[in-house]
């Protein structure tokens, strides 16, 4: 980054609006993230329509502020009414419930807020610093890789959303499916469009990704409906928020330690905060002078998934921006945001759009700081939040879900498909499947399928001579083969070690 | 969950796929000739797949592992209450173009609240009134977002 972009971003940064915008994002990812049952996916597909009308800074700025936000949101209630918000934080209520019990129900949050900063903080400055030389991988790339980079994302996504590998699969072929409807960009002929006109300018993602996320969401706490008014005990929250000097540099190595894995597991493709949040916390107790605490209100327990949960937001956007590559289902969804804006993934984000690029991490950092300042002042009053009746936010969700369909277009058609994609998402996850790749096929199946007819065509009707003369083709395809074997070895080595 | 229903579940699943595969698939007969290749490719993938999905419900019934939290065998009862909120979104949908988006609103809000068992008045009011407010507020004024019109407001 120049100086020259670095006045632009500061020229895009330092205005109240973004300060609005940032603290509206933090303070909704919080409460969403507090609100068990309601994920940041869910918060992210329903805010893209709001963000539209925005310039490109201000509403990713306030997608990557939920982002964050929500997964330290889901800490609150881990810690004070022992219920994950996110499953991330699950690691977390082990010792931030005890504490609570044990009368330091603040302190643990105070860790929380603090470990949740310098992780996502940590994690955005890697973003900062290894995103740009990483682009320029993708300069390399020709129209053979960039069909097969669509697949590796697909098979990474597919693979490790939800628990069975071939369901996820299926569920990104499902959404490379859907990514063929419409007017063929090469010969101008309609595909699966069965005669309907708005059709043709393919299958619209906004509405699609709001009805999998956000109406299969209320259709299945409509289940619950009978026990649905389970207020949770809360415990009172007593003492300082602040963890002491003497503190601080007890878990200080723990919290770089931890924010370094979070920042590494997020970089990897489809590991997300639930897997960096539980190594964080096995390696916190390894290393701990303390061991035989943890699970009984050990501090380090508190810090060490914290730290890492939102250290696993900067490095997960890594490899989506850098690559295209989502790093979870959760950046798959911001992918869809960045890509409406007219932002692709790639070097061109370092390049043409720097200004704008280097403004989001930054704004993402202000985010980090904003959150951590708004946590310490007020964490406490947020678990309120989690005693919201679902019957008020099971029409709130709708509305949004309704207005934001409706909000990009103008039509109601695009209503209908949100509705639509409401039923498919609940069926979906009723037998097991995770919408998550389906959206990631939606977006990358274009991407795909261009990829693959322009390298059919320089191939000339040799495609695997083609792919296998390139070596980072070969690279791809082996990365691919690993995805898509890596989850059946590791479940053979971990059955076997048990 | 038993062995049986799990069986059935999976394997219906599976030739659902199945059957929309090879009916897309012959549907892609009467497509402009150059643009076959990629959907048949993805078509056939996805035919093998929802095979294998059969083929899977039938050897493996029973794996544990492989069960995500929201998963369970759709059952009349199970689906009842998600049903009726799909219905009552589809005639919330269907209303606004005829009646109005802020009428409906208010409609289908006091009926999710009655649906969810809540029975004070007073939370009826404040809700109805708040969630109006809020979303004139945020959307109409605030982000200027062209809301959805029918023949009352």
């Amino acid at each position: 980054m120049n100086a020259e972009v670095f006045q632009e971003v500061l020229a895009q940064l330092l205005t109240l609006e973004m300060f609005f915008i940032i603290l509206i994002g933090v303070v909704a990812g919080i409460v969403v993230g507090g609100l068990p049952g309601l994920s940041a996916m869910m918060a992210i597909a329903l805010m893209i329509p709001i963000t539209f009308g925005m310039d490109a800074t201000t509403g990713l700025v306030m997608l990557t502020a939920i982002f964050t936000a929500s997964i330290y949101g889901g800490s609150i209630s881990a810690i004070l009414i022992h219920t994950p918000g996110t499953p991330s934080s699950a690691a977390t209520s082990l010792d931030g419930y005890p504490m609570t019990q044990r009368g330091e129900g603040a302190k643990a949050l105070g860790a929380a807020t603090i470990s949740s900063m310098v992780g996502g903080l940590i994690s955005a400055i890697a973003l900062l610093f290894l995103a740009p030389p990483l682009s320029r991988i993708s300069i390399m790339f020709s129209s053979a890789e960039y069909f097969l980079i669509a697949i590796f994302g697909l098979t990474i996504i597919g693979s490790l959303a939800g628990k069975s590998m071939l369901k996820g699969l299926t569920a990104g072929v499902l959404g490379l499916l859907l990514g063929t409807i419409g007017i063929d960009a090469f010969t101008g002929s309609p595909r699966f469009t069965f005669g309907v006109t708005t059709l043709e300018s393919g299958m619209p993602l906004i509405p699609a990704m709001i009805g999998l996320f956000s109406i299969s969401q209320v259709m299945i706490q409509a289940e619950k409906r009978d026990n649905n008014h389970v207020k949770h005990t809360m415990q009172k929250v007593k003492g300082k928020v602040l963890p002491t000097f003497k503190e601080l540099k007890m878990i200080g190595v723990n919290l770089i330690r931890s924010s370094g894995i979070g920042t590494f597991v997020g970089m990897l493709p489809g590991a997300g905060g639930d897997i960096a949040s539980w190594i964080s916390y096995n390696e916190a107790k390894r290393f701990s002078k303390n061991k035989e605490t943890f699970g009984k209100g050990n501090i380090e327990g508190v810090v060490a998934p914290e730290a890492a949960n939102n250290a696993v937001t900067g490095g997960s956007l890594i490899p989506t921006l850098t690559l295209g590559i989502p790093g979870s289902a959760t950046t798959a969804i911001l992918l869809g945001g960045f890509m409406i804006q007219g932002l692709n993934p790639g070097r061109e984000l370092f390049t043409t759009h720097a200004n704008t690029t280097y403004a989001i991490i930054i704004g993402f950092m202000a985010a980090n700081i904003l959150m951590g300042i708004i946590g310490l002042l007020g964490a406490k009053h947020f678990v309120k939040v989690a005693n919201i009746p679902f019957a008020i936010l099971a029409p709130l969700i709708i509305i949004f879900s309704l207005v934001g369909s409706y909000a990009i277009r103008g039509s109601i058609f695009d209503v209908w498909i949100m509705v639509m994609f409401g039923l498919i998402g609940y069926l979906f996850r009723k037998t097991g499947f995770h919408p998550a790749p389906l959206i990631l096929g939606l977006i990358l199946g274009p991407i795909a399928e261009n990829g693959f007819r322009q390298a059919m065509t320089m191939s000339g009707g040799n495609m695997l001579e083609y792919f296998f003369s390139r070596p980072i083709s070969i690279a791809l395809m082996v990365l691919i083969i690993l995805a898509l074997f890596s989850p059946i070895l590791s479940k053979k080595v971990s059955s076997k070690s048990n | 969950m038993s062995s049986l229903n799990r069986l059935n579940q999976d394997f219906f699943v599976g030739a659902a796929l199945a059957i929309l595969s090879v009916s897309l698939l012959v549907m892609t007969l009467d497509f402009n000739p150059g643009t076959t290749a990629y959907p048949r490719i993805v078509l056939g993938t996805l035919l093998l797949m929802s095979i294998a999905i059969c083929i899977k419900s039938v050897i493996n019934t029973e794996n544990n592992d492989e069960r995500t939290p929201d998963e369970s065998i759709l059952s009349i009862k199970i689906v009842k209450y998600p049903f009726i909120v799909f219905g009552v979104i589809v005639i919330y949908v269907l209303s606004i173009m005829y009646i109005g988006f802020f009428v409906s609103t208010g409609l289908m809000t006091i009926f999710m609240l009655y649906f969810m068992k809540i029975r004070k008045v007073r939370t009826y009011i404040f809700t109805v009134v708040g969630i109006i407010l809020f979303v004139h507020l945020l959307f109409g004024v605030q982000l200027n977002v062209n809301l959805p019109s029918g023949i009352l407001i």
